[in-house]
């Protein structure tokens, strides 16, 4: 399989205020990751988890080196064509769902392919929101407002919400974070099923261990570097 | 879903807030737009008030000193020169007290205007003066409204005679004022279109005024004002309306003004080649003395007043001793003609020949003087000062003494 995701010689600081010395997140950060592979990052709370994650998601922008994904910087791209490639390309499902809470969860699901990027509209856009609410297991609640929502069915409409746009990868930052065991296990399981079904690669950030052994391969950061854990 | 169901969605779902936020916006734009337009409507009947009061006056000459000769005005409109024409109106203001002859009206702190056919000049309307021929009284409408008079009815306007200097000076005292009093015929309201309201005051309060003729009023009030040139044509207001700069203004006033408008006199003394600047105002305002003490810094002030017996007193019998009554004390600084040396201390005296002969003083003699206090200054001066006679002095027909030792050096004279 081909290298969907390629990260070189990855440097992120944060530059300290009024002149003092620059605080150093991770340098010469390496990682290949194949198309349709599920992966997870762990490591301890500052690590630069989501800082990692950030950057593959064009979020932020890189110290040095650089984010592939087929092949194309992620950070070289004019505004719009980031907005675009992160529109089309990516997916994102934070540890807050962030849903609109005046919005129906199958509005919700739909406000993605809003962005006019191209896709799907109309009633073909409803279908495909009904039937990633349906593979989420939220069909009966398409018309539920999120405060009529559980707390683990949010984070399903936000998973459903992330694969609108039908997204060749799919970033979650420790998605399971204001999940109970019971809940983050059906959502790792979620995830894990689509992205065998749908083959979307996934890159998921968690510090939790157990959660990420359900993926095919777990990097955990250890003092700025970032290892492959055996499993 | 299109991008509005999303904005209709958050409205309808935050309906609360926004209502809430949109009644607060409302509620502070109707308190931002009813505090402007309160404002605004303030500001405009304020300044419609105020032109209201000073009609098309542009620019006003008060005379600080007391009174300038009415003629100004027309050798100020004779001699003007500028790109702009100009009108000029002199008017006599003060105080006064209005009555009707029976005491059943009575308005005192009645604004007094005396004025000329000129003075509608500077009205709205100047197509509707009064006939001043008539010697009536005329009055603004909001004292009319006070007085409820009908036109016609005969009323008293009592004002205070001028004074020789400024009522502010300790010798002012209003036991000594007079009053001058006629007996007009009420010839009606002038309006606001008829200048009726003019005024100087800043002020939201009613504005009580009487109109006189200019000239009934200067040949009554300053009978007793000018006994050297025997004038009466005095006035301490000069309105102007022109467009011209006040620059050219002052120009054109500094080309007319003479020293007789400011009641000023420079004299060449007999005795030597002094000369003296003398004002009918008793008193030098501070104004005048730095003009003069700019124009030539080696200036001497001088304050002669009254005394009102020079004695030599004798131990045990000072009231029956001989005695000058009412002569002169003139206070000089030290040095000055060459009758004092530098040493000279404020407790000694200068005495002409004549008075210490009728005295029977010697050098050294204790002389005894009495002066009337000034009013209300009782700190300023003794009634009974004992000095000792140090010189004799030919020249002079005062008695000389140094200004400290009448304690007037607060005086400018």
């Amino acid at each position: 399989m081909s290298n969907f995701l390629e990260i070189k010689n990855l440097t992120k600081a944060y530059s300290a205020p009024q002149g003092g010395s620059s605080s150093l997140v991770f340098s010469d950060l390496n990682l290949l990751v194949e198309a349709g592979k599920s992966l997870a990052i762990v490591g301890p709370s500052g690590s630069g988890k989501s800082t990692l994650l950030n950057l593959i998601g064009g979020l932020d922008r890189p110290t040095g080196g650089e984010v592939l994904i087929e092949g194309k910087n992620v950070h070289q791209q004019s505004p719009e064509e980031a907005a675009r490639f992160r529109n089309r390309t990516l997916g994102f499902v934070f540890q807050s769902h962030h849903l609109l809470p005046a919005l129906s969860a199958l509005e919700n699901v739909m406000i993605p392919a809003l962005a006019g990027h191209g896709g799907a509209s109309g009633q073909a856009l409803q279908n495909q929101a009904l039937e990633l609410l349906h593979e989420v297991g939220l069909s009966e609640r398409a018309n539920h407002l999120p405060g009529q929502l559980s707390g683990g069915e949010r984070q399903r409409v936000a998973v459903a919400r992330a694969l609108i746009n039908g997204p060749r990868l799919l970033l979650a930052d420790e998605p399971t974070g204001a999940l109970d065991q019971a809940k983050a296990e059906s959502l790792m399981e979620l995830l894990v099923r689509l992205n065998r079904e749908k083959e979307t690669t996934l890159v998921v950030v968690t510090h939790a261990l157990s959660l990420a052994n359900q993926m095919e391969e777990v990097w955990a950061f250890d003092d700025g570097d970032l290892k492959k854990v055996d499993s | 879903m299109r991008i509005w169901r999303i904005v209709f969605a958050n409205l309808k779902y935050s309906k609360r807030q926004h209502l809430g936020t949109s009644l607060g916006a409302a509620l502070a734009s109707m308190i931002l737009v009813g505090a402007l337009t309160v404002g605004d409507s303030v500001r405009a009947t304020l300044s419609y008030q105020a032109l209201e009061r000073i009609g098309k006056i542009t620019h006003l000459f008060i005379s600080e000193d007391g009174y300038f000769h009415a003629d100004l005005a027309n050798r100020m409109q004779a001699g003007w020169k500028g790109n702009e024409s100009a009108q000029f109106a002199p008017v006599l203001m003060t105080q006064g007290t209005l009555a009707s002859p029976d005491g059943k009206v009575r308005a005192s702190g009645v604004q007094v205007l005396g004025i000329d056919d000129r003075f509608f000049d500077f009205a709205k309307d100047p197509s509707q003066a009064p006939d001043l021929e008539q010697q009536n009284f005329w009055v603004s409408p909001d004292l009319a409204h006070e007085l409820g008079v009908k036109a016609g009815t005969r009323m008293i306007l009592r004002v205070e005679e001028p004074s020789l200097f400024s009522r502010d000076a300790p010798l002012s005292g209003e036991r000594d004022a007079r009053f001058v009093s006629w007996n007009r015929p009420f010839g009606g309201v002038l309006n606001s279109s008829q200048l009726g309201k003019f005024s100087l005051r800043a002020s939201m309060e009613p504005v009580r005024t009487l109109f006189a003729p200019l000239s009934l009023l200067q040949e009554d009030m300053f009978v007793n004002f000018d006994p050297v040139e025997e004038r009466t044509d005095f006035a301490n207001l000069l309105l102007v309306l022109t467009n011209e700069s006040e620059n050219i203004l002052e120009e054109n006033m500094e080309r007319v003004w003479t020293l007789s408008d400011a009641g000023l006199e420079i004299k060449k003394l007999q005795s030597d080649d002094t000369w003296s600047l003398r004002t009918r105002s008793v008193f030098l305002s501070d104004s005048i003395v730095n003009r003069a003490e700019e124009i030539n810094p080696n200036l001497q002030g001088e304050f002669t007043y009254l005394v009102n017996a020079i004695r030599k007193p004798v131990r045990g019998q000072d009231l029956n001793t001989s005695m000058i009554p009412y002569s002169m004390v003139c206070g000089v600084d030290s040095g000055v003609e060459g009758l004092f040396s530098a040493d000279w201390k404020d407790d000694q005296i200068a005495l002409n020949q004549w008075a210490a002969n009728d005295l029977n003083l010697s050098l050294g003699d204790q002389v005894a003087w009495s002066i009337t206090p000034l009013e209300n200054a009782e700190n300023y001066c003794k009634a009974h000062i004992h000095l000792r006679l140090e010189k004799y002095c030919r020249c002079l027909k005062k008695l000389i003494l140094g200004k400290r030792a009448i304690g007037l050096q607060g005086s400018r004279a």
